[in-house]
């Protein structure tokens, strides 16, 4: 019986990673139609019934697509690179819960372990403009690390804050305190929740932070060189690290599972919730694709400016104020 | 709030600087020009405020051709079936791509001494200028409103002169 | 003026020919001939005369039309041709003379003493811009379809001096279009009338078969029935029509003149050697015309050479390596060059250089010559044992006008005689007996056609057998036809239009072939594989071109010091005086 459950844990990781799985390849079809709406197109409507097979075709072009490794590359860092930047961004989500209970682990410190996965993406990223032995991925590789060390340092300080009001670091725990809709972090800590945000949008070279990979400077930027199934490799990480970074807003400013109001008790209630918890990905999601179509590319100076002038001191002055507040509180408790 | 986009760049300068004079600090955040930004790209979204698709679905709905445009060449036809080119290579000499091939013989008819045996366009390297129709004394090539032109190999975009005469 | 001096003042004990190096800048010719003056007579006296208000000086007698060429004043004309009598019938080269109210005729007036010459007043003009428009009252809308678009006289003057549009409204007289003779049609409509054709049919080939018909805008130029135009010079009429009235049957639609490729070279067709320019489009020879050289072949050419080409590209050319047992289309060059080499050596070493033979051609240039004896003097074959393979001899002919078609076909005989020996066509024939009494045991020929001469032409019985029986036979053919056996080694080699290099000519001229065309799927030449040989025989250092050859052996030539380039596009006569 002592198998069961590890089981159980397998069962629930393959389905979680499956879910995240099925959903990149409707995540760019979204992409792609949200982008056209926004620019009064039409986007991919060729491929089965409103272009819904649009992805499968997609996937099914670059397995077949041949690969190029350039000239004089360094062909272990080379194909490294894209398993690096996929690899951690799908680890990181086994911390999340994405229903009431349900995760793949519970662990205690959870919200470091996303951090710290996502944040290891970026070696894939260097580790592809580098082995490129192009100067377009060079410089790409280099904003990216750049730019998420800057970012991270911001993300993490809002996050001290958001475990300052919360006290814990387990995700799982975070979750279970947000149950009614007042205690939502947003409303807490409405601050760290913008510094947050943002940093997210950093984190995933999501434009208006893409300076990584900008087309028209940069030419593809880390995967000017990729092509076949390792771009999509690098393609999927992306969208994959967007859907944690995601979940993780979610989880911890707006609410987790909870639709604000106590859930039933049983499989009712954590159906519900996995319902709830999706909703609420979905409209992060969506928000980030709106942003991508609405916003325009920083420039690399203001993108630093932004970080270390803007939000690492802003991120500071609100762990002051919490413990302030926090202190005051507990007192008055 | 859409009105302030149609606006032409240098008037939103303006707006913009005297709006950084007015509350510098506001302005430095990002966040209401951010807002304004989305809430604009929304109205996109919906389709609302006049806005609307303005793509053609192509195969389904023919892109209407301009007067002018320039498509894949057809070789001219005399009242008597015949191609009026004589062969005389003035399109050839003047392509700017030399992309025509043409071998000349007799022709077989009293009317004319010279005839094309061979006119090949190598449609991939011609770049459409409609230089050879200005060129030719006969009116014997002319461009025309085709602008389909995909085939699935090279050797199908050499056109011989049944193709051209027939297109 | 030295330029415009007659022939001898110009003469210079140096080889740097006037040709190699022009003294003042060459005055730049627009349309037709090249400038040469004919009439003016030996030692003629200097003049000094007007043109357009400058004074200049020439040998009286010089006529007006070279003289003010020699100036940079084109004046334009049709009818006038340096290598013909002038006959003043076009009037298009009207110019005005200071002592004449009405404007003379240019081609008709030699120099003399005293002339002012106007060339370019307004009534000239006038009157140029009328003849013009006469001219093309009755002419067709036919450039498009007229070989001579491009090159046409007719055309370029109608553009520098004509009306932009007709002022004809009548139909259009309309005149025969026929064949005259074996190689040439005549489209009356183009012809203007000229008479050059007519006059080089009189004057220079002296058959006379062509004549003008008819009257006034009815005239055009025909032939007499049954008696077509039909001479070895008849090709030259179409070069010098000024229109495309008479065309050459064998270049008709061939090609836009202005896409042809220009080679100067030489006809190999006789010993004359008369220089040529080779025309080429797509790497074909699209036609051979005549370059003018007044020591050789003056404005002319023979149709036998100007319409053998065809070779060339030829079905028989061979193009394949046969050695080692193996039959292959491509080889590097030192591959070849060994396998020549080792054959011959190895029979050398194994029976002595006697018994070896060595037969070239008299159509070899003389640095494949001189390469063939670099290679007898490396494998120290006896000069007896070394020959050259000759054509037999044709008709001689003479014209009128002293044009002369050689009876030897050999082009370079007298360049291979100078380099391979003089007795060397005497040597060929005691070769072969020699094969054919076993005396031989290894033979290299290098021949364009060596199955002519080679075990194919009568009394050669016996020869195939016993070029079975050599131990080693290298054959460098240009065309294949004889069977030679299973071992022989062969070789392509190259024709006429592909060859770098030098010939002799009857007169012991030295001229220069140059490569017209590229050769088919990019073959070697005899000069590159027996530069290999000789490399592979430790007797040569690296490839080089023919110029670097010539310099060797420009002294067997009578030629010591010459280079290559001095040679020129005209040649050098022995001793090296232009
Ligand atoms: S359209 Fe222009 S490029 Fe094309 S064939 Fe005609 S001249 Fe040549
Ligand atoms: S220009 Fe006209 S007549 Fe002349 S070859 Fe071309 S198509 Fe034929
Ligand atoms: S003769 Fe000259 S002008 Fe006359 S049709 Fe021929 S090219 Fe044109
Ligand atoms: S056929 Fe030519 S050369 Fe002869 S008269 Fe006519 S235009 Fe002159
Ligand atoms: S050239 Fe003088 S009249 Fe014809």
């Amino acid at each position: 019986m002592t198998w069961s459950p590890i089981l159980l844990d397998v069962i629930r990781a393959v389905l979680i990673f499956a879910a995240v799985m099925t959903l990149v390849p409707f995540l760019v079809l979204a992409e792609r139609r949200i982008s056209a709406w926004i620019q009064n197109r039409v986007g991919p409507n060729r491929v089965g019934p409103m272009g819904t097979l649009q992805p499968l075709a997609d996937v099914i072009k670059l397995v077949f697509k041949e690969e190029i490794v350039p000239a004089r590359a360094d062909r272990v860092l080379y194909s490294l690179g894209p398993l690096l930047s996929f690899a951690p961004a799908a680890i990181a989500f086994a911390a999340i819960p994405v229903g009431r209970g349900l995760q793949v682990v519970d662990m205690s410190v959870g919200v470091l372990f996303v951090i710290t996965a996502t944040s290891l993406a970026v070696y894939g990223i260097s580790f592809g403009g580098w082995a490129s032995n192009n100067k377009f991925s060079l410089l790409g590789g280099l904003r990216s690390s750049a730019q998420i060390i800057s970012y991270e340092i911001a993300m993490g300080l809002a996050l001290i804050s958001v475990i300052m009001t919360t006290g814990s670091v387990s995700l799982s725990q975070i979750s279970e305190g947000q149950t009614s809709f007042l205690c939502w972090n947003i409303f807490r800590q409405p601050i760290a929740f913008v510094i947050f945000f943002t940093a997210a949008f950093a984190e995933n070279n999501r434009l208006p932070f893409d300076l990584p990979e900008c087309e028209s400077e940069l030419v593809g930027g880390y995967h000017t060189e990729y092509s076949g199934m390792k771009f999509g490799m690098y393609f999927l990480a992306e969208y994959v690290a967007m859907i944690v970074m995601s979940a993780m807003v979610v989880t911890l400013f707006l609410g987790a599972w909870s639709p604000g109001f106590a859930l039933p008790e049983g499989l009712l209630g954590t159906v519900i919730s996995v319902g709830v918890f999706s909703f609420k990905l979905f409209a992060v999601l969506f928000f980030y694709i709106w942003v991508r179509w609405t916003l325009p590319r920083f420039r690399y100076d203001q993108l630093m400016h932004l970080g270390w002038k803007s939000l690492v001191p802003l991120a500071m002055a609100n762990i002051v104020v919490t413990g302030i507040v926090v202190t005051i509180w507990d007192a008055v408790q | 709030m859409s009105q302030a986009t149609e606006e032409s760049t240098p008037a939103m300068n303006t707006q913009a600087s005297a709006r950084i004079g007015k509350s510098k600090w506001l302005f430095r955040l990002y966040l209401p020009a951010v807002f304004k930004g989305l809430f604009n790209t929304f109205l996109h979204l919906v389709k609302a405020k006049g806005h609307k698709t303005f793509t053609i679905q192509y195969p389904e709905v023919a892109r209407p051709v301009r007067k002018g445009y320039r498509g894949e060449h057809r070789l001219k036809k005399d009242a008597l079936g015949r191609e009026k080119c004589v062969a005389c290579f003035m399109c050839q000499t003047v392509c700017p791509s030399n992309c025509i091939r043409i071998v000349a013989e007799e022709a077989p008819w009293p009317d004319r001494d010279k005839r094309p045996k061979i006119f090949e366009i190598d449609m991939l390297r011609c770049i459409y200028c409609g230089m050879c129709e200005e060129a030719c004394p006969c009116d014997a090539i002319e461009l025309t409103e085709k602008f389909n032109v995909v085939s699935t190999t090279r050797t199908e975009k050499i056109y011989n002169k049944e193709k051209l005469l027939s297109n | 003026m030295a330029e415009i001096s007659v022939k001898g003042a110009v003469s210079k004990p140096n080889v740097a020919s006037p040709h190699a190096a022009p003294q003042s800048p060459t005055p730049p010719v627009a349309y037709g001939e090249p400038t040469v003056p004919r009439k003016a007579s030996e030692n003629a006296e200097l003049v000094k005369f007007k043109l357009n208000g400058k004074e200049l000086e020439v040998p009286a007698g010089t006529n007006l039309i070279e003289a003010a060429r020699q100036q940079g004043v084109n004046i334009p004309y049709y009818c006038y041709h340096p290598g013909l009598t002038p006959a003043g019938n076009c009037r298009m080269c009207l110019v005005e003379t200071a002592n004449a109210k009405k404007p003379i005729t240019a081609c008709t007036t030699p120099i003399t003493r005293g002339l002012e010459i106007t060339t370019d007043s307004e009534s000239l003009k006038t009157a140029r811009a009328g003849v013009l428009e006469l001219m093309l009252v009755n002419h067709p809308l036919d450039c498009p379809i007229c070989d001579k678009s491009g090159e046409c006289m007719l055309q370029d003057h109608t553009f520098a001096h004509g009306k932009d549009r007709s002022r004809m409204v009548e139909p259009k007289e309309i005149k025969h279009t026929k064949d005259v003779g074996n190689d040439i049609f005549i489209w009356g409509n183009r012809c203007i009338v000229c008479t050059r054709c007519v006059r080089f049919c009189d004057e220079i080939s002296g058959t006379g078969e062509l004549c003008v018909v008819e009257r006034g805008d009815h005239s055009v130029v025909d032939v007499f029935p049954e008696y077509p135009l039909h001479n070895a010079l008849s090709g030259n009429v179409v070069d010098i029509c000024p229109v495309g009235a008479l065309i050459s049957k064998d270049f008709l639609y061939q090609a836009r003149v202005w896409f042809q490729k220009k080679t100067d070279s030489i006809c190999t067709g006789c010993s004359r050697g008369c220089n040529i320019e080779i025309q080429t489009k797509d790497n074909q020879i699209k036609r051979l015309v005549p370059r003018h050289n007044r020591d050789v072949n003056d404005y002319w050419m023979c149709d036998y050479g100007r319409y053998d080409h065809s070779h060339v590209l030829g079905e028989a050319r061979s193009l394949r390596y046969r050695f080692a047992g193996l039959t292959r289309e491509t080889v590097r060059s030192t591959e070849a060059g060994k396998a020549l080499a080792q054959a011959l050596q190895a029979v050398a070493q194994s029976r002595g250089p006697g018994a070896v033979g060595i037969l070239g051609s008299a159509f070899h240039t003389n640095e494949e010559a001189y390469l063939l004896r670099k290679l007898a003097e490396a494998l120290q074959v006896p000069a007896s044992n070394v020959g050259a393979l000759a054509r037999g001899a044709g008709k001689e002919q003479v014209f009128k006008s002293g044009f002369r078609i050689s009876a030897d076909k050999n082009p370079n005989r007298k360049g291979v005689e100078k380099i391979l020996g003089a007795d060397a066509f005497g040597n060929a024939a005691g070769i072969l007996d020699r094969v054919r009494s076993g005396g031989l045991k290894a033979l290299l020929v290098v021949s364009d056609r060596p199955h002519v001469i080679l075990g194919q032409g009568p009394g050669e019985d016996g020869l195939v057998e016993a070029l079975a029986s050599l131990e080693a036979l290298v054959v460098l053919e240009l065309e294949s036809g004889a069977k030679f056996p299973q071992q022989t080694v062969l070789l392509p080699s190259t024709a006429f239009s592909e060859k770098d290099g030098s010939m002799v000519n009857d007169a012991g001229r030295t001229q220069r072939l140059r490569p017209a065309t590229e050769r088919p799927r990019a073959i070697l030449g005899e000069i590159e594989i027996l530069q290999e040989a000789l490399r592979s025989l430790g007797k040569w250092d690296r490839t080089l071109p023919a110029a670097s050859i010539f310099k060797d052996l420009a002294p067997l030539l009578g030629l010591p010091g010459v280079t290559y380039h001095e040679v020129g596009k005209l040649g050098l006569p022995a001793g090296g005086n232009a």
